[in-house]
């Protein structure tokens, strides 16, 4: 392949000798050092391929070999080139396509990161676009120096970046650090420990501060478990004075959540047609050219396209996107739930609440859901039943202040 | 003289192509003669080219047969290959 393009673009004939003397001058051409390819013997003759610069060698070496020569054919960017050296236009799109294609080199069309894990793409392309470095910015423009030392200050468990321009290309690449960075302080601030939510304790241990309740009590929102006040009696068993403490503890209880959500007996399915629309586009900038498939009648249509940015090679990356559509026809239509539907309703909805409430550290203990039908309407109840740590911290000075607030009031 | 070559190259373990210049012939399938070391091309027609090695001739014959290419030392025909033969 590359070799014919090689050849294409220096330029070839087809000849065709004639004579008695054909060997002899092939033999002579190779003696020469001259090359030639694809020879063929016809009836009227020889006919092989030479390159445009051995062709001008061979003249001598047809009046040696007695053979006469004729040209076939002219091959290749040469005589492309002289054949239209008076189409002025073509010339003119031709350099002015070079001319735009190296404008284009100049400037940013793709950014691009690697190794990025805590902190999201958006996240640090928006602190690139604070730095002024953004897509279609001219690449002169950019130190990567400046940008490796911004990143590496305004992202602190990022380890080590390093940043390039590659043809039209900025790739970042990061290193982030696994552990934690900053180590977290202990605090003395006093404070209590209140119920964050209402529900029967099961188990406590407290660290500091007195304990306010016991294992099997109930509890409300708001009510304290660990006090961070602790009275300090003299030997008379009066108060001498009242010291205060960073309360701390674990305090676990079981707690309940409830939830319910109504449906109507009707809903929308969306089934597949099976008809499905090819289409491709291009999108340059805010402009977008589309092409689709015509199609005949009514109905939706999904689409899903997928978009590639066009690249030249290697890094050399274009403002130019190429959209890849594909459309599936859909028809909607409302019918009644059916009983099994209900009840993998109510399972999402079971496993929704579950899977929030084990993110925020609730442990399962219980989660039971029920169907109610209700005339027009049905609904899903349930109620999980969990055991976590409900221990809240609030401020002693806050309290102080809310009881000044109560007394005044 | 050969003589001399040949049992020289035999006893230093050196390729007869390589001490005396014999031609290597390569056959592909019936399509694809390649010859190393020829000297020229004695004849050359659609259905038979005679070879000229150092030491012998090649005939190669078949139907439409056509030079690929050559370099300096080695040469590729293509076509129907039939036959391939050397004579002296």
């Amino acid at each position: 392949m590359i070799e014919r393009l090689g050849r294409w673009a220096q330029g070839y004939l087809r000849l065709k000798i004639q004579g008695y003397g054909a060997e002899r001058f092939l033999n002579l051409l190779k003696s020469g050092g001259l090359g030639y390819w694809g020879v063929r013997q016809k009836k009227d003759g020889y006919y092989f391929f030479m390159g445009l610069k051995d062709f001008y060698k061979i003249r001598p070496l047809l009046r040696k070999a007695q053979v006469s020569m004729r040209i076939v054919s002219r091959t290749g960017m040469p005589f492309v080139l002289y054949r239209n050296r008076k189409r002025k236009a073509l010339a003119a799109a031709i350099l002015s396509f070079f001319v735009y294609l190296y404008v284009m080199s100049l400037f940013i069309w793709n950014i691009s990161f690697e190794g990025n894990w805590h902190y999201s793409r958006e996240t640090l392309l928006d602190y690139l676009e604070t730095q002024d470095v953004r897509y279609g910015m001219v690449k002169f423009g950019i130190s990567c120096d400046e940008l490796e030392e911004g990143i590496r200050s305004a992202f602190p468990e990022v380890t080590w970046v390093s940043a390039r321009v590659s043809g039209t290309r900025l790739l970042v690449k990061i290193k982030e650090n696994e552990v934690l960075y900053a180590v977290p302080k202990a605090e003395n601030e006093p404070c209590e420990l209140i119920a964050g939510n209402s529900g029967t304790i099961t188990r406590m241990i407290v660290r500091q501060g007195k304990a306010a309740v016991a294992p099997g009590d109930q509890v409300i929102e708001g009510q304290p478990l660990i006090l961070g006040q602790l009275s300090i009696m003299n030997d008379s068993g009066e108060v001498a004075r009242t010291a205060y403490v960073h309360a701390d503890g674990d305090v676990y209880a079981r707690t309940q959540y409830r939830y319910e959500e109504t449906f109507s007996q009707y809903h929308t399915v969306t089934a597949k047609t099976g008809k499905t629309r090819r289409g491709v586009g291009l999108t340059a900038g805010p402009y977008r050219l589309r092409f689709l498939m015509p199609h005949f009648g009514d109905g939706a249509w999904n689409y899903v396209t997928e978009l590639t940015q066009i690249k030249l090679f290697g890094d050399f990356y274009l403002p130019f996107y190429v959209e890849d559509i594909v459309g599936e026809g859909v028809v909607s239509y409302e019918r009644p739930y059916r009983q099994e539907e209900k009840e993998e309703e109510a399972r999402k909805l079971q496993e929704y609440y579950q899977k929030n409430l084990m993110e925020k550290g609730v442990q399962i203990i219980e989660n039971n859901v029920k169907i109610q039908e209700d005339g027009v309407l049905w609904k899903v109840e349930g109620i999980v039943t969990g055991e976590e740590q409900i221990g809240r911290e609030r401020y002693i000075a806050e309290l102080e202040e809310t009881k000044e607030t109560d007394e005044r009031d | 003289m050969a003589k001399m070559i040949e049992q020289a190259g035999a006893m230093l373990h050196i390729p007869m192509d390589v001490a005396a210049g014999e031609p290597v012939i390569t056959v592909t399938g019936r399509r694809n003669v390649y010859i190393e070391n020829y000297k020229r091309i004695v004849s050359f027609m659609d259905d038979e080219i005679k070879i000229q090695g150092k030491t012998c001739r090649i005939i190669v014959r078949g139907k439409r047969l056509a030079i690929e290419y050559y370099t300096g030392d080695d040469i590729l025909i293509s076509g129907l290959i039939q036959s391939v033969a050397t004579e002296c």
